[in-house]
């Protein structure tokens, strides 16, 4: 699932109704994530994977929270295999994540203008 | 209040290390957030900061030990496992084995599937964890559990620390024994009053008075001073209670309020030890020219214990018949005696070597009294020949 509504309109809950609390933080989100995809790929070239695993940990963190499984689902792909010493599928791997987080920022503004109701 | 936060958004900066939207209340702390995602640190920042806590953020645990070190006061830290620099786990380890950190407590934050690494943390201190994605309903419970139970140690830390410092103060003026009793809880009950058997000694110098009358202050000073210092020495080493020290005369107890089943035989010990000593003394204050002798009076017997005196000064002090006895043995004893009671002399014939002093007529007593003088002990040595002390 790219986006699973009910992670922000539980997240919405749990903070009162303020919208502008989950807007900051899927802002923030929006903008740390292309760092985290960025920084693994210059992981992978430098062939340093213990960075690339956590980059991708942070990645996995970052986009359970607001909802984004499918990329979470990636980055954890990634991270396991990265701290396991396998890079073979980490380039396409980095790709796909990227191709997600695409669709990930789409459904997400889709959800702010919802009010992060589903 | 500063934080080291990479690259904050302009609206976030506004909003790092202050103490929140809400008035800080009783039950608020200062959290330092330690977690290298930026979203991370929001949320919890922004959390805690609606529940009225002062926060600090740290990008990783390097930047965390900075703030720690710039003395900043933390009372809890939520740490993230997975970071550059330093991680949770090094951050945690560095925390436990510095003194002056190991106190502040950790609640580790990470996600549930890396439970090996919760349990590591756990195991090495950490007091608990919160799992991602962050639930404000858990993490208001363990942050205020955490807080409340912090600051009970620290009340606890104070309380102790308070305690010994009036312990150590009292110390100096009381015997330790009797300082000892004002902090422990058997202490009241003793303070207010018991009857115990006790064996007294009342010890002074012999033409103090006189001496006093005609030397220089300073003189007399230096003689008191050296006096004490030998008295003191072997009230320690005896753990005899002081009750008195006034000018040249003395006033101990044994056997209260510390039990010593020994106090007749250990009385004795003392005072043969402290004639002694004061025999050397007496040999250097000679070469002065200064002559002081010393006598002892020591009796055994029930008496009465306990905090006597009036609000605002009181002692703790024994009373009773057999005090008063003591006292007035001290008062006959020739120089170089030790003069004990019939009944002490018989319960310990076979440990003393003593001279019969019959027929002694003693103030306030109004029978003749037998005493006997002690010249030494059996089987012990004396360090100066009893002889020598007794001549002088």
């Amino acid at each position: 699932m790219t986006l699973d509504q009910a992670a922000l309109a539980d997240m919405l809950e749990m903070v009162g109704n303020d919208e502008a609390f989950v807007g900051d933080i899927v802002d923030t989100y929006l903008a740390d994530a292309p760092a985290q995809l960025t920084g693994m790929e210059l992981a992978l070239e430098a062939a340093d994977l213990e960075t690339l695993g956590r980059h991708a940990h942070t990645l996995k963190g970052n986009s359970l929270s607001v909802g984004a499984t499918t990329l979470a689902e990636i980055a954890r792909g990634l991270e396991t295999r990265s701290r396991a010493g396998n890079a073979a599928d980490a380039r396409a791997e980095i790709a796909a994540a990227a191709a997600e987080f695409d669709r990930v920022t789409r459904a997400l503004e889709d959800a702010r203008a919802r009010g992060w109701r589903s | 209040m500063t934080s080291p936060v990479r690259d904050p958004l302009p609206d976030e900066a506004a909003s790092v290390g202050t103490a929140g939207v809400h008035a800080p209340h009783a039950g608020a702390g200062h959290v330092l957030v330690v977690d290298d995602s930026r979203m991370n640190r929001m949320t919890l920042v922004r959390l805690l900061q609606r529940l009225g806590h002062e926060t600090t953020e740290a990008v990783d645990g390097r930047a965390a030990l900075d703030v720690l070190a710039a003395g900043t006061p933390v009372d809890l830290v939520l740490l993230d496992l997975v970071m550059p620099e330093l991680d949770g786990f090094a951050t945690l380890a560095t925390m436990k084995a510095d003194p002056r950190l190991a106190a502040i407590p950790v609640i580790v934050v990470s996600g549930l599937d890396d439970l090996d690494g919760i349990v590591r943390c756990i195991e090495m201190g950490a007091v608990d964890y919160l799992p991602r994605p962050i639930k404000p309903t858990l993490l208001q419970a363990r942050v205020e559990a955490t807080l409340a139970d912090k600051r009970l140690r620290d009340d606890n830390t104070r309380l102790l620390a308070t305690v010994e410092r009036q312990r150590t103060e009292l110390a100096r003026f009381l015997s330790p024994q009797v300082a000892e009793l004002v902090s422990t809880p058997d202490g009241e009950a003793l303070l207010a009053g018991h009857r115990r058997e006790v064996t007294v000694v009342f010890a002074d110098l012999r033409g103090f008075t006189a001496f006093c009358e005609s030397r220089d202050p300073e003189e007399i000073v230096l003689v008191l001073r050296e006096y004490h210092a030998a008295v003191g020495r072997r009230v320690t080493e005896f753990g005899a209670t002081l009750e008195h020290f006034a000018g040249d005369g003395v006033h101990l107890f044994f056997n209260d309020p510390v039990a010593q089943t020994d106090h007749r035989l250990r009385s004795l010990r003392m005072t043969v030890a402290l004639r002694d000593d004061v025999a050397r003394l007496q040999d250097r204050w000679a070469s002065r020219g200064v002559h002081l002798g010393f006598g002892v009076g020591v009796s055994v017997g029930q008496a009465t214990a306990g905090r006597i005196g009036f609000e605002g000064r009181y002692a703790y002090a024994v009373v009773g018949a057999m005090v008063n006895l003591a006292a007035r043995l001290s008062a006959e004893a020739a120089t170089g005696q030790i003069l004990v009671t019939d009944e002490l002399y018989r319960d310990l014939s076979d440990r003393v070597e003593a001279e019969r002093i019959d027929g002694l007529r003693l103030k306030g007593i109004s029978h003749a009294v037998t005493a006997w003088n002690v010249v030494s002990l059996v089987g012990e040595e004396s360090e100066v020949a009893p002889g020598a002390a007794a001549g002088r």
